[in-house]
């Protein structure tokens, strides 16, 4: 008698465990994780970050994209054809290549070498403005939103080139001297605060006593690149590779 | 007396643990949050979940733009100044980092080998990277990316702690910098004794330089804003 | 049993008021350093039961246990040997079987 009882008592183990077992896989969609780790959190949390701000720069380029090809199509509805389209688009484009003169608000920063008499321990380097001096506060700009930089009058694009040539310094291979003017248009507001940062790059070389300025600007004009297209390599790739 | 000393002791240790504790509480609540498998387990199907809707999106845009070439394209058979447009169009997207290009250049590959155990400041810090695209541009890159993101005329390359940021996406080592242009002059170029590569290899960092018949590289997948920006006219007229 | 509740205590607020934080990245460190201070501490209290206490072993062992945990994760993340596992089963399994024995006096003790 005792016997069976422990019997039944196996039999609701038995079934208990097993359903357990059923529930515990069929809510199982994710794998198993392995032994979790403070790093392997941290970077999952970072990737799904990292992934859902390029998600949200995808989605506004959606819309954008979609806006357009409404254009397209309201276009082949009216008139029969995008050539009006197709010519918008051509100047977006070349303001997006630099190919276009631009104006609108913005800042001008002014730079040129420090005037301090240095004793024999230190490097004169330090009082000079260098190429990576400049490389760096452009792309502080960049940061900060700048729509449209120049350097005395060059335009900056993406494939430009800021050089020492000794006592100068080349942008694109052309000749400039101090004072150097960066120009730059986007919210001067933004510009500004990123230009004056405390312990920004601006700040570092103040304290070197390089003579900069900058100055919000309501409207400033900024050149086009004139260079040539640069197609001399590079092809566009063919949809349906 | 023994008893006393024995608490004594391990109340001086309670102390030093009790900081312990308290400090790594603080730690891992505000920079972490629960490290448990039910979180681990979480995170993962939220990034599965999240790189779902990432790669749905992507799709979007590609048929969205295919679209819109179908248009360009049925348009440039019509006439002679109609293909000059769509070609002319076709070459300022090229050159504005809104197209897909492929063609010979140089693949470059920055490790940093210790970066997981860096003692709080990376090897490879964001003014190397913009020597190296500098150095590049001067022998005559004509398409740059870094981790895939092209660089564009408004492309920040920032420090953000350990990480860099490209296109406002975060990025860790390793670094694989394409570039489109002539194979030889680009290796030369950053090869050179005295040049950025050695400048890179000189901080212990493991970087390979490889020429390369044909390389891909993305466009830009952003939205480019000129919010500020407005093309001046008169130029064209004059 | 009060004045090591009381030292915890008083860590516990040290800790959560003194603006001491350590990086992210050293935090797994901390974690197996925890473990090795408790792994200690339960030593000691089994051994102070058994009356084998002697306050040297059990300074230097607090100490030594919680720094040789953390260099030796510290090295076995340079070599790609999660040697922090094995730290993590040594001391998880002590400490279990230290607490197991603590019972067993305590009962034991009360039956007396």
């Amino acid at each position: 008698m005792k016997k069976q009882l422990t019997n039944y008592y196996f039999l609701f183990i038995a079934v208990f465990i097993s359903y357990l077992l059923t529930v515990q896989i069929r809510s199982n969609v994710v794998p198993y994780q392995g032994i979790v780790t403070i790093p392997k959190i941290l970077e999952m949390k970072n990737e799904i970050e990292n992934i859902t701000n390029e998600s949200l720069k995808l989605a506004s380029s959606i819309s954008e994209a979609q806006l357009k090809l409404r254009g397209y199509e309201t276009s082949i509805n009216t008139t029969g054809n995008v050539l009006e389209n197709m010519k918008q688009e051509l100047e977006a484009a070349r303001s997006f290549a630099d190919f276009e003169k631009m104006e609108g608000p913005g800042i001008i920063i002014t730079m040129n070498d420090s005037l301090t008499e240095i004793s024999a321990e230190e490097n004169l380097n330090w009082y000079l403005i260098h190429n990576s001096d400049i490389l760096e506060i452009i792309n502080e700009l960049r940061d900060a939103g700048a729509e449209a930089i120049s350097i005395n009058g060059e335009r900056v694009t993406a494939t430009s080139t800021i050089r020492c040539g000794g006592p100068t310094i080349n942008i694109d291979g052309k000749r400039h001297a101090v004072p150097f003017v960066i120009k730059a248009i986007g919210d001067p507001q933004k510009l500004e605060a990123s230009a004056t940062a405390p312990s920004g790059y601006i700040d570092l070389m103040e304290y070197y006593d390089i003579r900069i300025d900058v100055q919000k600007v309501d409207k400033l004009i900024i050149n086009a690149y004139d260079g040539e297209y640069k197609l001399n390599y590079q092809k566009k790739t063919e949809d349906g590779e | 007396m023994k008893n006393y000393k024995f608490q004594l002791a391990l109340a001086l240790v309670c102390i030093v643990l009790g900081v312990m504790l308290s400090i790594q509480f603080k730690t891992v609540k505000t920079g972490v949050g629960p490290v448990s498998e039910n979180r681990a387990r979480e995170l993962a199907s939220q990034l599965k979940k999240t790189r779902e809707e990432r790669d749905n999106l992507l799709n979007m845009k590609n048929d969205l733009e295919k679209k819109i070439r179908e248009y360009e394209n049925q348009a440039s058979t019509g006439s002679v100044s109609a293909k000059m447009l769509k070609e002319e169009l076709d070459n300022v997207r090229i050159i504005a980092g809104l197209e897909d290009v492929e063609g010979p250049g140089v693949l470059i590959t920055l490790d940093d080998l210790n970066f997981g155990e860096s003692v709080g400041f990376p090897l490879i810090s964001h003014d190397k990277l913009l020597l190296l695209v500098n150095e590049l541009n001067a022998a005559g890159a004509e398409a740059i990316s870094i981790n895939d993101q092209r660089i564009i005329s408004s492309t920040e390359i920032r420090q953000a702690n350990v990480h860099i940021n490209i296109n406002t996406v975060e990025f860790a080592p390793p670094f694989i910098v394409k570039a489109i242009g002539d194979p030889k002059t680009l290796e030369g170029a950053i090869m050179m004794r005295g040049g950025i590569i050695e400048d890179i290899k000189n901080i212990e960092i493991a970087a390979t330089v490889k020429q390369e018949q044909s390389i891909k590289i993305p466009r830009y997948n952003g939205v480019i804003e000129k919010k500020f920006a407005k093309v001046v006219k008169e130029g064209e007229t004059q | 049993m009060i004045i090591p509740v009381i030292g915890l205590i008083i860590g516990i607020l040290l800790g959560v008021y003194l603006p001491i934080s350590i990086p992210v990245q050293f935090s797994s460190y901390m974690s197996v350093a925890i473990l090795a201070a408790l792994d200690s501490v339960f030593g000691g209290i089994r051994s102070s039961i058994e009356k084998t206490f002697n306050i040297e072993i059990f300074i230097s062992g607090f100490f030594g246990n919680a720094i040789l945990a953390a260099i030796l994760t510290y090295i076995g993340d340079q070599l790609g040997v999660p040697i922090f596992y094995a730290a993590i089963f040594a001391f998880g399994v002590r400490l279990f079987q230290n607490f197991a024995i603590i019972r067993r006096y305590i009962f034991s003790s009360h039956k007396n």
